[in-house]
């Protein structure tokens, strides 16, 4: 039953990420919710799930996208195993915690794809122009991301009263 | 302190796990070029039905809200509209004469292209899951005959070209990607150049020599070189001019003739069959 649900969280997540989630985007940027499920699943899935997590969503967004594959994969992979391994050692709670690890992952996947980009494709971006976008991008999530982080809280909350389970932090 | 060091080790495993998967993914993705690639296309066919039903639930609420709830200001449109029509019939007329004399013409000039190009129509379905990529998914696909490295353009001009192809959906790679390149000309002054995307709503046009003579305001067309776009298709307007005396080459912003944040429907112009 969790498997199923959280087969169908990320389809209806993908889908949104590729339909109208630019109706809300600022400036041509818009929130990366696969990035933030990444996040959230690398905090709250019990043991390394986060990292299967990651790898599958980074997976999923690469098929879904024109640029180099590989690069999502890499990127939302890192996120899960960074979050699954430090999950217990690092504050993850509250508004400006998790604010402050969206800004800083968005940073990071933005770097990443910035270089894949530049070196292995030979693209010519402008650095500013790159940077820029990176740094709206990585504020826009943090905004996005606590409001599906209460979502995604209040679904797990209730996923187990319904079902008592060992796959995701019950608190 | 042995668990910990084990649990270390563990990590360090999964790191490189994640890293050599990924730089395998990179390696096919160069390797094959833009040749299909299976997982891709199983994706693609498990998500299009959602995207579908999706777009077109959006669609519903979106004509809702303008035919219902946006009236305000109709009647002023209305008046606009009407002295556009007038306009636009006095411009029709003089087209139809254009027109009648490019036929006449057409008939003196032995034209080496004389075949019609077979366009199949697309709904667009979807966007780039990504922030950084500029791509589109379309709903048809190889059983459409619908390939790699096809022109699709609307009735304003070039929107891109087709990067994958799967059964039933196929990814465009817009010309305002930064991997975007395409072999162009002013229509004016024929002065060749490329036209490549930026990641931004903007293209650039490169290897335009500072000696040309470009003006804001030029079209841009598509050369037809490059095998990918044919002949004459309207790629933008140029919209900014920087010529610097130093460098070899005039820096020019050209804005796309189509309206890419608003793409509905678009065409996928096929190759022309020989006849043998």
């Amino acid at each position: 039953m969790i498997l199923l649900i959280f087969v169908l969280v990320l389809v209806l997540l993908f889908a949104v990420q590729t339909t109208f989630l630019e109706l809300f985007s600022v400036g041509g940027v818009m929130p990366d919710l696969a990035l933030i499920f990444v996040v959230y699943c690398g905090i709250h899935f019990l043991r390394n799930g986060g990292i299967g997590v990651g790898v599958l969503v980074g997976f999923i967004q690469d098929c879904l996208s024109g640029a180099l594959f590989g690069v999502n994969t890499l990127s939302k992979g890192l996120t899960g195993l960074f979050f699954s391994a430090l999950k217990d050692k690092i504050i993850v709670k509250g508004i400006l915690p998790i604010s402050f690890f969206l800004v800083a992952t968005s940073l990071f996947d933005g770097v990443i794809y910035f270089s894949a980009l530049t070196s292995l494709m030979g693209a010519q971006i402008k650095g500013d122009f790159m940077f820029s976008r990176i740094l709206v991008f990585a504020v826009f999530n943090a905004v996005a991301g606590l409001f599906l982080f209460y979502v995604l809280d209040a679904g797990r909350q209730q996923l187990h009263r319904k079902f008592p389970n060992q796959v995701l932090r019950s608190t | 302190m042995p668990i910990r060091r084990t649990k270390g080790k563990h990590l360090l495993v999964v790191l490189a796990g994640i890293v050599l998967v990924s730089l395998v993914l990179m390696t096919i993705n160069i390797r094959h070029g833009k040749n299909n690639l299976f997982f891709e296309s199983m994706v693609v066919w498990a998500f299009s039905p959602v995207q579908n039903l999706l777009t077109n639930t959006v669609d519903s609420i979106s004509d809702v809200f303008d035919h219902y709830f946006f009236l305000v200001g109709v009647s002023r449109e209305n008046e606009r509209l009407l002295l556009e029509i007038d306009r636009l019939s006095r411009k029709t007329n003089e087209l139809l004469e254009k027109s009648k004399y490019g036929e006449r013409i057409e008939k003196l000039i032995d034209d080496v292209d004389q075949k019609e190009r077979p366009v199949i129509t697309a709904e667009v379905i979807g966007r780039d899951a990504t922030q950084w990529s500029k791509m589109v998914f379309i709903n048809k696909g190889t059983k459409h005959m619908i390939e790699e490295n096809l022109a699709v353009i609307t009735d304003a001009g070039i929107i891109g070209h087709v990067i994958h192809a799967s059964a039933g959906t196929s990814k465009v790679l817009l010309i305002t990607d930064s991997r975007s390149a395409v072999d162009s000309l002013f229509q004016e002054t024929r002065e060749p150049g490329v036209t490549v995307g930026t990641g931004k709503d903007v293209c650039e046009m490169k290897f335009v020599s500072v000696e040309a003579n470009v003006k804001v305001g030029d079209e841009v067309l598509s050369s037809g070189l490059g095998g990918v776009f044919p002949k004459g298709l309207m790629i933008g307007r140029v919209v900014d001019v920087v010529k610097k005396k130093q460098e070899l080459f005039q820096d020019i912003t050209v804005v796309p003739s189509a309206d890419l944040s608003r793409l509905e429907e678009v065409l996928i112009v096929l190759p022309v069959k020989e006849d043998s």
